[in-house]
């Protein structure tokens, strides 16, 4: 029995610790061995790129968020271990320069996440990963096919769908259980380990393509992202349940974020990436809030300031996060062309009509759950009032 | 004499990997595993790799292989009933991949590469359609090492080591009955 006074050691299991300890080894040795790659022999084998960067400060800051203030079914310690192993791993993924060691170190990174126990079987839970590896690593393989064309431009389709698929977007979507832990769920590639990819894979990638192949993977990610942006907002409405609504949220979030990508624009790639920290920081905490509300399937009416609040903060209105994100994708579409910017405020308009039936599970939580709670709003708000600084801090 | 190597690995690969995709035991799995490792060392060997990168490719497969048997029962498993999709999947694999692929093989090292992806298809094949663990962690491997051998020098000791790694899960995870 381990009594509330026994030391802070003794209280964590040996593994849990081992893993949070790795986890930030591995960060800070990622995040010092690029600033240090001219001076040591790894030439270029590892280098995080500025948003790369911010996205691990923003997933280890998510981590401890998440871990000492949502309300949980297992241990802290437990989440606080396979949350800070995560973003070790995360950190691994983004400094990786050589596209096909990210996808065997996805591959490794998928097992060994799906080894947690509990939830689905293991072989259910790496489908998503293995499949996006072998995506990238066969698109990364043959992109440098100049003959026949358009097995170059097959590659670029490969590597393009590879990210959806590693996301568990649509077409991959996966199944997600109500009753499933959210750490075992699907999504936790969702909404932790893809954004990462997200972020730094486009980066190691577009340089290499010709212009071929670059226009097919950009046609690709603002495609599906237009679909995943309908499915998100209407499924999030009308589904029967509301962990469904909650998961198409996502995808509505990564349909900003891949038609940002795609765009190849100075302001679409900002876009992108304001949406992905506002996934990590926000959508995903958020989502954890909502969780015993999702598990009683009881579900309050909606009352009071902070549900309101909650609610606008997820239509995305100003001043909180959602807003620069649909600024800038806006002023990008518009630059490309007003039909995709018309398709992109329909689905924004749209939007509005789920926020107030995810506010309603996120309800008003007490204790330190309302104080995650307020930390997670005043987040949303400095990534919508700071946008243009944080946006610097990653050189964007 | 190099490019029969080259075809020769390229098909020892694909033989591995079919015995992985049409076995449900652990032998059948840990010899498949073997054989890509060494099918694809060979090929890769034969298109040009450094001799001890492509070694570290077999050393991967081997060793992968071998701890796949530490555990449970011993048999083979091949072409159980219900395996005729399977036994169709993997003739159908492999000539897809040579028609679609093929176009773009002008050297030995696209005969490698060929290989390589003929493996990391069956192998994707198998981790999508299993519900067992160990076969869906044998087929990581498999998955693993075609993919290194898609590229060169440092990503096929870590697909290698990917693979080994993932033997190593299937060691230390709770016991399970043959898929």
């Amino acid at each position: 029995m381990i009594s509330a006074q026994s030391p802070i050691w003794r209280r964590a299991p040996p593994p849990q610790l081992w893993l949070a300890v790795g986890g930030v080894a591995a960060t800070a040795a990622v995040l010092s061995a690029s600033d240090l790659s001219y001076g040591l022999p790894l030439r270029d084998l590892v280098r995080v790129p500025g948003p790369g960067r911010i996205i691990l400060i923003a997933s280890a800051g998510a981590v401890l968020l998440t871990t000492g203030l949502a309300p949980h079914r297992i241990s802290r310690w437990q989440l606080l271990g396979a949350g800070l192993g995560a973003v070790g791993a995360m950190a691994v993924l983004v400094a990786i320069t050589d596209p096909l060691a990210v996808a065997l170190l996805l591959i490794l990174v998928g097992f060994g996440w799906a080894t947690r126990r509990g939830g689905r079987p293991l072989a259910i839970r790496v489908r998503g990963p293995a499949f996006a590896a072998l995506l990238l690593g066969v698109g990364w393989a043959f992109h440098g096919t100049t003959a026949p064309e358009w097995l170059g431009r097959a590659a670029a389709l490969s590597l393009a769908l590879s990210l959806v698929a590693a996301a568990g977007l649509f077409p991959y979507l996966q199944q997600v259980d109500p009753d499933e832990p959210a750490g075992y769920s699907y999504l936790a590639w969702t909404g932790f380990f893809a954004p990462a990819l997200a972020l730094t894979l486009p980066y190691r990638l577009l340089p290499a393509l010709t212009p071929d192949q670059a226009t097919v993977f950009g046609a690709t990610l603002v495609g599906l992202g237009l679909l995943n942006l309908g499915w998100g907002v209407v499924g999030a409405w009308r589904t029967d349940t509301e962990t469904e609504a909650w998961r198409c949220s996502f995808l509505a979030d990564w349909g900003l974020v891949m038609v940002g990508t795609g765009l190849f624009q100075a302001d679409g790639l900002a876009a992108a990436y304001l949406a992905l920290l506002a996934i990590v920081l926000v959508r995903l905490p958020l989502y954890l809030w909502a969780r015993p509300a999702l598990l009683q399937r009881e579900f309050p009416a909606v009352r009071g300031p902070v549900s309101v609040l909650v609610a606008v903060l997820l239509a995305g209105a100003a001043p909180f996060s959602g807003f620069p994100v649909r600024l800038l994708l806006l002023q990008a579409a518009t630059r490309t062309g007003w039909p995709l910017a018309v398709l992109l405020l329909a689905g924004m308009v749209l939007w509005i009509a789920h926020s107030l039936r995810l506010a309603r599970t996120v309800g008003s939580p007490r204790g330190r759950g309302a104080l995650g709670l307020w930390l997670t709003v005043v987040i949303s708000l400095i990534l919508g009032m700071f946008s243009g600084t944080i946006r610097a801090a990653a050189g964007l | 004499m190099i490019a029969t190597l080259a075809v020769a690995g390229a098909a020892l690969a694909w033989v591995g990997a079919a015995t992985l995709l049409l076995s449900d035991d652990r032998r059948g799995l840990a010899v498949g595993l073997a054989v890509v490792g060494m099918g694809l060392a060979l090929s890769t060997a034969a298109a040009g790799q450094d001799r001890l990168v492509a070694a570290a490719l077999a050393l991967g497969g081997v060793g992968s292989g071998a701890l796949h048997l530490g555990r449970g029962t011993h048999g083979w498993g091949l072409m159980r009933p219900g395996a005729t999709p399977r036994v169709i999947g993997s003739l159908v694999a492999v000539i897809l991949t040579v028609v679609v692929a093929g176009a773009g093989v002008h050297d030995l090292a696209g005969v490698a590469r060929l290989g390589g992806l003929v493996v990391a298809a069956l192998a994707a094949g198998r981790v999508l359609t299993v519900t067992g663990r160990w076969v869906a962690l044998g087929a990581g491997s498999a998955l693993a090492l075609g993919l290194g051998a898609l590229g060169t020098g440092p990503a096929l000791v870590v697909a290698a080591a990917v693979a080994v790694a993932l033997g190593l899960i299937d060691l230390a995870g709770p016991a399970e009955a043959a898929a």
